[in-house]
């Protein structure tokens, strides 16, 4: 214990009662979001020090949507031992049901533009804390043992009742949002402070090495707030409402407060402890796998990358798309390693997202061409040394993704196959369109197609640019963007699971006919499922695709299942997996011969 | 309120169409207590610490250590980030038990006889028992400053970790003589680890009696081998708070918790005349904004201008981007510094957002090890004022 204490804070603090139980919380949750696994384990989904003002930090944790605040408002000494109270405040995100709970004055300050950014810096405005405060938390730091106990206290429900009732002038005049004597404000306050005191008191557990050894909890009969008339703002009791005071103490008890007269519950170790509270975070300060290193493995997890091909010609914010795609994927935990390749401007790239990024480059020419091999080593390397969430293969704006199908699929034992994103210029695409093959290849197998550059594009190229587009390829997704700037979950879905886009109706299936395709016979063909199908006509269906077979994707339904399933298909690999929704099932097979393989292909199915 | 409309959309409209404070009744806060209970604001203390006519930072390292990977292996293979750094079994404290069975006292047994003046000796044994050896580089920074005179005085920020390497840079950059010379007053500190303090006996073999600077929070490890590399002068602990030191020069000790069981930084700041505030950083663990924030609240300098940062910005120090960093990026904007010189833990993909946003970042010349020119690297110079 005093070695996990001494961890945590200078033997200079430990001297100093009342300094170390100010400083407690802070170190606890620093310490616990050092390591980006235990800090997923302890509830914590982002720490920030408020570093203006009075000090204070912002914390969002698991399950809540909005910010929490920690501020402090008092310290003393208490018989040599240190005590310092602290405010819980939480700013439900604008959108957030629990804004209704609120008072209105609270909610419009939740509706201001400026709300985010004040919650920022949150110390700095004193109504923002008043408003939006739920709970008080103590922290208590005796040196006898030495010990600590956290303590928080909030009311179940924090009703506020406006005499006058509350008029808000709008432009269509003023409305009465709260009638004379009615409830402004009516807030689930325990409740909506737990969350955040679970994953400081789960911190404690962990940095002590142990879980809490003693747990009180009481109550008092609760106030409520009045205001308005001649009262100005009184508190009288509220008949239904308590006061609870939750605690849990660490080689202590947790001292009593003789407010809080209506004893509810007290356990001691190692007396058993109350089944409600099974599976609470705090207990055990164990984390297995995780506390030590940032390995997923360690953690359990051992599903495989996904992997997206990038493509794109010269130029056209494929590198821009990949910075924005890490950043947005590191902010929610994931992690993403890109193999590149460049021709003529090798390593600048890789180097510009940082080469610690998970950055390989296989320099081994165009990607397209000299691949075999180097491929399967850089991802082996990366993969052993990062345990990525997403594997992004970065192709020369020269390469035909074709060419690497079949590749990819070679290493299905390492990756799961997600998309192909192609990234085209919005100005210049259609000239790189009409004078290369490769730019059409990479638009013809894009499960999605980034239109970028969009704000240098005037409407009428965009049309058209759209046009020929969805003449190469019917099927994939097109997002207009600018500086590659569009979420990936409108790209991909959550969890990659997003439905394939149906073929437009009113385009016919490509066909060998058509002039520009003939220069590589490249076509697609579309094949629609009327009814489910039977999973092994299906599989030997796939299995017996010719070469001429590049792609082929879909939404498809069984006989044996439920809902629906994506069908991906690269040469010589396929999978399936859960469709995000239903919808209409069909296949789309690109390659040579296109119409005739999906013939065969619909007869040999059964559909 | 109608029934049919809720209370968010209401809200909204009435943010977005009027803006806040058009209640028609007083609202909750207005009647708050808390009204009047305002939290003092910070107000701006404004502590006058002289001034001095320029400042002038030779990197003399700035490589901590030379892979990313080879670090944080040792640290997650060690048992993780909270682990004692004494614990690692990194140089010099290496026992030969292997990664995370390290003990002060059982390597500084093996060297003790040994320091500060045979280093190259130390250093063989040092090699031989500890982990990844040749990782270890370190952090320091040479301090010049100008008085308003003209007489110049000099510091040590710092003075890195494995001796082999930090005796290699001191004589590169010629500390050693300054040493030797008794030119340079006396060594601060910013904070206790391993790649800022552990290279300890290198400066103490060429000026054994130098005055020591440390910020409150030391671990008795630390106290103690400052006694064991032989230091023989003034050792100073300095509190938490505002420490001026000379004309134009304080120091700036941070209360915060860090990895590696270490606790507290010292941070330099200096007043140059007709230009502004200069800030020297070790790691900047306290963040960049509290750092300037600091200065703010705490110092009354010329022009009431951020001029110019020196230093680790501790803001991606692994180059593991997060978006959160790229609000300090921002943020840092909103001083104005004129002369932003970085390294070390800024991670090198920070020092090029910061180029790319279009700050004055003094680049360096990827000289003796640093890797990128985006770097104030090894060896390089920055003068402010």
């Amino acid at each position: 214990m005093h070695g996990r204490l001494n961890t945590l804070l200078p033997p200079a603090l430990l001297d100093n009662p009342v300094q170390a139980a100010v400083e407690l919380p802070r170190a606890l949750i620093t310490r616990a979001n050092f390591i980006p696994g235990v800090r997923h384990r302890l509830g914590w989904r982002g720490v920030r020090d408020c570093a203006k003002g009075k000090g204070g930090l912002t914390a969002k944790v698991t399950g809540m949507t909005g910010v929490f605040g920690l501020y402090l408002l008092n310290a003393m000494d208490q018989g040599g031992a240190g005590l310092a109270t602290m405010g819980i405040v939480y700013f439900p995100d604008p959108e957030e049901e629990l804004v209704e709970s609120f008072s209105i004055e609270a909610g419009i300050a939740a509706q201001a533009p400026d709300y985010l950014d004040r919650v920022r810096e949150f110390t700095l405005y004193d109504d923002l804390r008043s408003l939006f405060t739920v709970a008080v938390v103590e922290i208590h730091f005796s040196p006898e043992g030495p010990g600590v106990s956290l303590a928080l206290t909030a009311p179940e429900r924090d009703t506020v009742t406006a005499l006058d009732g509350v008029t808000v002038t709008t432009q269509n005049g003023p409305v009465q949002a709260v009638a004379p004597g009615g409830t402004d404000q009516d807030l689930p306050a325990l409740d909506t402070a737990l969350p955040f005191f679970e994953s400081l008191a789960a911190s404690a557990s962990y940095c002590m090495g142990h879980g809490p050894q003693s747990l009180s909890r009481s109550s008092r009969p609760g106030m409520r707030r009045v205001y308005g008339g001649d009262a100005g703002m009184k508190s009288e009791p509220a008949p239904d409402g308590r006061d609870v005071r939750f605690g849990l103490g660490w080689n202590m008890a947790v001292p009593d407060n003789p407010d809080m007269s209506v004893p509810d519950l007290a356990w001691n170790a190692p007396d058993p402890l109350p089944a409600e509270f099974d599976g609470a975070p705090w207990l055990t300060g164990d984390i297995p796998g995780a506390a030590n290193s940032l390995d997923k493995r360690t953690m359990g997890i051992t599903e495989k990358p996904r992997l997206i091909l990038l493509t794109g010609f010269l130029g056209s914010g494929k590198t821009t798309f990949l910075a924005r795609f890490i950043e947005e994927q590191a902010g929610r935990n994931g992690f993403v390693a890109v193999v590149q390749n460049e021709i003529g401007q090798k390593g600048l790239d890789g180097k510009l997202l940082g080469q610690h990024y998970a950055v390989t480059e296989v320099d081994e020419g165009c990607v397209c061409c000299t691949l075999a091999g180097s491929l399967r080593a850089a991802l082996t390397g990366i993969l052993s040394e990062f345990q990525p969430d997403f594997v992004v293969l970065e192709t020369t704006g020269l390469a035909n993704p074709a060419n690497l199908l079949s590749e990819i699929a070679d290493l299905d034992d390492m990756l799961e196959f997600a998309s192909v994103t192609t990234v085209l210029d919005a100005a210049c695409g259609l000239r790189a369109l009409t004078d290369h093959e490769v730019a059409r290849s990479q638009v013809r197998l894009a499960d999605i197609l980034l239109l970028n550059k969009t704000d240098l594009a005037d409407g009428d190229a965009l049309g058209e640019l759209e046009t020929r587009i969805r003449d190469l390829n019917p099927t994939a997704d097109i997002h207009r963007t600018t500086h590659g700037n569009v979420p990936s979950t409108a790209l991909y879905g959550v969890n990659f699971r997003k439905r394939l886009n149906r073929p437009a109706p009113f385009l016919p299936p490509m066909g060998g006919h058509h002039a520009t395709h003939e220069d590589d016979s490249i076509q697609s063909a579309l094949i629609d499922f009327e009814s489910p199908l039977d999973r092994q006509s299906f599989r030997d269906g796939v299995a017996g695709l010719p070469d001429d077979v590049l792609r082929a994707k879909g939404v498809v339904r069984f006989t044996d299942a439920a809902a629906p399933e994506v069908f991906q298909y690269v040469p010589g690999h396929h999978d399936l997996t859960p469709a995000e929704d239903a919808g209409d099932c069909f296949v789309v097979i690109i390659g040579r011969n296109a119409e005739r393989i999906a013939g065969a292909f619909r007869s040999a199915v059964g559909a | 309120m109608s029934d049919n409309m809720n209370r968010r959309d209401f809200l909204k409209g009435a943010a977005t169409g009027v803006g806040v404070g058009l209640l028609g009744a007083m609202g909750l806060y207005s009647y708050s207590p808390a009204r009047k209970q305002h939290f003092t604001q910070a107000e701006r203390k404004m502590t006058d610490i002289g001034m001095c006519r320029s400042v002038k930072v030779t990197n003399i390292s700035e490589t901590s250590w030379f892979d990313n990977g080879t670090l944080m292996g040792d640290i997650k293979g060690a048992g993780g980030l909270l682990v004692n750094q004494y614990d690692y079994n990194w140089p010099p404290f290496g026992n030969g038990k292997g990664l995370g069975k390290g003990s002060y006292d059982e390597g500084i047994a093996q060297i003790k006889h040994l320091l500060p003046n045979k280093l190259d000796e130390a250093w063989e044994i040092i090699h031989a028992n500890s982990v990844n050896p040749d990782n270890a580089g370190g952090y320091a920074a040479l301090v010049e400053v100008e008085e308003m005179s003209g007489n110049k005085r000099k510091f040590l920020l710092d003075v890195g970790w494995s001796y082999k390497w930090c005796d290699e840079c001191f004589k590169r950059e010629g500390i050693d003589k300054m040493l030797e010379n008794k030119e340079i007053e006396a060594l601060f500190f910013s904070h206790e680890h391993f790649d800022h303090f552990w290279g300890l006996p290198v400066a103490l073999k060429y000026d054994p009696e130098i005055t020591i600077y440390i910020p409150e929070g030391f671990y008795p490890e630390g106290l103690q081998y400052i006694k064991d590399c032989g230091h023989k002068g003034k050792l100073i602990t300095v509190k938490t708070g505002l420490n001026p030191v000379i004309p134009g020069m304080a120091s700036y000790v941070f209360a915060i918790p860090i990895i590696c069981r270490v606790y507290g930084e010292q941070s330099l700041y200096f007043n140059v005349a007709e230009k502004g505030l200069v800030s020297v950083t070790g790691c900047c663990h306290q963040g960049i904004i509290r750092f300037a924030e600091t200065a703010y609240t705490e110092i009354k300098y010329e022009n009431d201008k951020c001029y110019g940062i020196y230093g680790g910005l501790h803001i991606s120090p692994f180059d593991d981007w997060d978006p959160k960093y790229d609000d300090l990026v921002i943020s840092l904007g909103d001083y104005g510094f004129e002369r932003i010189g970085c390294n070390h833990c800024t991670g090198v993909l920070c020092a090029k957002k910061f180029i790319t946003a279009g700050y004055p970042v003094v680049e360096g010349t990827a000289r003796f090890r640093s890797k990128d020119k985006a770097y104030l690297g090894n060896g390089d110079t920055i003068t402010f004022g």
